[in-house]
């Protein structure tokens, strides 16, 4: 009888506080929380630099309106970015992400521009609890069709570049996907009449190169070359390889003269060393991801230089102007956060990725700002109303397939010999837009090992 | 058929000079491994400290990857010496396996390292002749692998040479041998151990010099390495110095004989050797120099 009272007791008690505690007034929030899992340290380090764009938005967010004004609440708060480093391990991506929201209890989540498999994982936890996410990267499809076998994930938008243009793409005009920009170099060099055609392709066997193998080898013979060796998958390689012999011998004998593929920075740079140690050199190399970060580029080496004329995908330019609607935070310019970078500490090279990082979280901030409150379905739907124009562009996402496009060009690595602190620099060879102006001609063919 | 021979001619000498550098980066973990029966997972993370070491000095004073060696092989001696004495060491009186996890925790503090020193980006050591090549008759020799077979066989040569001819050497064997009757001889195992510890490093230091000639090095580049050399010292014997050098050049030539033989493939050519790994283990478990 005692344990009976005992335990009624108890559960009144509970109820009675409960009752209490629904009825006082709800506490607003102190702090705007935004977080990240980035990979900072491992291979694929350079994509992780963009935490520093990241950072940079929620800077200039903080010193442009003293913080984050919450309308539900009447009250202005500061918006601080947590990075979690997942050292470039997909399998960290997605205990990370439930971490941020479990444990930081973010209020949203930002996914850098990066292999897919480091991001894919952050949509599946934005989707099961409900926080909004945004992608601020390329390609677009593998994500679409990739993500836990749903068309489109609810809570996750994507602000970036696609391969070629989904249905229902806002922009359906040139200059926005892989296909057009990395062609129109083709088309610029004369590809087709100024080489024989022949071309070989190469990938790592991670996602991000199982997916442009799967791809991209189809829409070169549609284009008109005549890509050697891929039902048999040549070229086609695990992270462990430490021997491209076989591959570029095999390029040599079939006479290949466009070299094309995709694949991390430190294993195209053996790759590379093979083709000049077996005199094999293409007169086009184009190098998805592995051309994309400076450092990666110089770790080929200047004797000779390997990196010389090797051609990828550009994200985004310091030489975006705010007349054509390049807008950042507050007074922030696409040339002053280059200039802010290039004064942060170790005066690095350029990482294009930064305005991607930045991109993404003035998105984020600014559907915060327009729902004006924490609740995940409201800055969602904020989300889907976005209409902003951005440091990186114009982004306003399709309802259907959650994608916005922003601008793409192409962009070969020059090498000056008298720099010798930073002897590569990327300059855009071919853009489709006029807000986005070539900064040079394209190098055709590729220089002489020894320019 | 001297078609097939002049075209087997490329990857039986590339494997074999291959081979090379697979023979230095597994000696030290086939030395500790035969003389404690300890894994010592950090190895390959090792290797690639000695990399970024010679790559450091290189920037600093402008010195040939070669001459780093001059300091990095007695330093990283001596800090094997010590990191056996007072980490290793010490974890063997609890256990084997006490052991096997301060290598885990030197593996992890050694990359973190790399990074917070050296930054998460790829490096290599870019000397004016890492790419050079030469003619012999109708072949092309890369001087960056041909520096690595030398290096190799130079390595297994001293090690071998080093444990059979001195008396710490033989002692070290004795140790490894059969401990309690060593040490009834007057033998101090664990200054054997600390010794073969630093000898690995030693080798490490002189691995991470000819690897960042040949590849593309990161703080995270150790662990393929680290299994490549797992498949070489099981291919070889454990803890055979010549067992390991016959390994590595089985590797390699597995590798790129792989490669060759299914038109370039290099998910054969990746596939290959651990294959042969398999059937070495059924066949003869002990490894082809092992007792």
């Amino acid at each position: 009888m005692k344990k009976f009272l005992a335990i009624t007791l108890a559960m009144v008690l509970v109820l009675a506080m409960s009752i209490v505690g629904c009825t006082g007034e709800p506490v607003a929030p102190t702090k705007v929380v935004l977080g990240a899992t980035l990979p900072v340290t491992g291979i694929f380090a350079g994509f992780g630099e963009q935490g520093w764009g990241m950072q940079k938005a929620v800077d200039d967010w903080n010193d442009t309106y003293g913080g984050m004004y919450l309308s539900e609440w009447d009250v202005t708060v500061p918006v601080e970015l947590i990075i979690k480093d997942n050292q470039s391990d997909p399998n960290q991506v997605g205990p990370q992400s439930t971490d941020l929201v479990v444990t930081n209890k973010v209020d949203a989540l930002l996914s850098p521009n990066a292999p897919c498999d480091l991001h894919d994982p952050t949509t599946a936890v934005a989707t099961d609890n409900e926080v909004p996410s945004i992608i601020g990267g390329g390609p677009f499809e593998p994500w679409y069709f990739g993500s836990q076998g749903e068309v489109t994930p609810p809570y996750t938008w994507f602000a970036g570049f696609a391969i070629s243009f989904p249905s229902g793409a806002p922009r359906n005009v040139p200059g926005y996907t892989m296909v057009d920009t990395w062609f129109m170099f083709m088309d610029a060099v004369g590809a087709l009449s100024n080489t024989n055609g022949i071309a070989g392709v190469f990938a790592s066997s991670d996602s991000d190169g199982t997916g442009w193998y799967q791809s991209f080898p189809a829409l070169m013979e549609d284009y008109g070359l005549t890509v050697v060796g891929v039902n048999e998958t040549l070229g086609f390689f695990p992270l462990t390889t430490t021997d491209y012999s076989s591959i570029v011998t095999a390029w040599k004998d079939a006479n290949v003269e466009v070299l094309w593929g995709n694949c991390p920075g430190a294993h195209f740079g053996d790759l590379i060393a093979e083709c000049y140690a077996q005199d094999f050199e293409p007169k086009i190399c184009l190098a998805a991801r592995a051309a994309l970060f400076p450092l990666d580029v110089e770790s080929w080496g200047t004797t000779p230089p390997l990196g010389y004329g090797v051609g990828c995908e550009v994200w985004w330019s310091p030489a975006y102007q705010v007349s054509d609607g390049f807008v950042g935070i507050g007074n922030r310019t696409a040339a002053s956060l280059a200039a802010d970078w290039a004064a942060s500490a170790g005066n690095p090279p350029l990482n294009r990725g930064i305005g991607s990082g930045y991109m993404e979280t003035q998105v984020m901030l600014n559907a915060i700002h327009e729902a004006g409150s924490l609740d995940g379905a409201a800055i969602n739907a904020a989300l889907a109303d976005t209409d902003l124009d951005t440091i990186s562009g114009w982004v306003n996402f399709d309802p259907v397939t959650h994608f916005s496009a922003v601008p793409l060009a192409f962009g070969q690595w020059f090498y000056d010999s008298e720099n010798e602190d930073e002897p590569f620099t990327q300059y855009i060879v071919a853009s489709a837009l006029s807000e986005i102006p070539e900064e040079d001609s394209p190098i055709f063919p590729l220089p002489d090992w020894w320019p | 058929m001297e078609d097939f021979l002049v075209g087997l001619a490329p990857p039986l000498i590339k494997g074999i000079l291959l081979g090379g550098l697979y023979v230095v980066i597994a000696l030290g973990l086939s030395l500790v491994f035969g003389v404690m029966k300890l894994i010592n997972v950090a190895h390959g993370d090792l290797v690639i400290l000695g990399s970024y070491f010679a790559w450091a000095v290189m920037g600093w004073l402008g010195i040939d990857p070669f001459l780093s060696l001059v300091a990095g092989v007695p330093l990283f001696f001596v800090l094997g010496f010590f990191v056996q004495k007072f980490i290793i060491n010490r974890t063997f009186r609890i256990s084997l396996d006490a052991a096997l996890i301060a290598c885990f925790g030197i593996s992890i503090i050694v990359q973190n390292l790399c990074q917070a020193i050296w930054t998460p980006f790829n490096r290599s050591l870019l000397t004016d002749y890492r790419l050079l090549t030469f003619a012999v008759g109708p072949l092309t020799i890369q001087l960056r692998y041909l520096l690595d077979f030398i290096g190799g066989l130079a390595v297994m040569l001293a090690v071998r040479g080093f444990l059979r001819r001195t008396y710490l050497g033989r002692a070290i064997s004795a140790a490894s041998q059969n401990e309690p009757v060593a040490e009834r001889m007057g033998i101090n195992p664990n200054r054997v151990y600390s010794f073969a510890f630093a000898i690995a490093m030693a080798c490490a230091a002189v691995a991470g010099v000819l690897q960042g000639l040949t590849f593309s090095f990161s703080p995270t580049s150790g662990s393929p390495f680290l299994i490549i050399s797992f498949g070489v010292i099981i291919l070889g014997g454990l803890g055979s110095m010549a067992g390991t050098f016959i390994g590595g050049m089985v590797f390699g030539l597995t590798q790129t004989l792989g490669a060759y033989f299914s038109g370039g493939s290099l998910l054969v050519q990746s596939i290959a050797p651990y294959l042969l790994v398999f059937v070495i283990l059924s066949v003869r478990p002990q490894g082809i120099f092992g007792r």
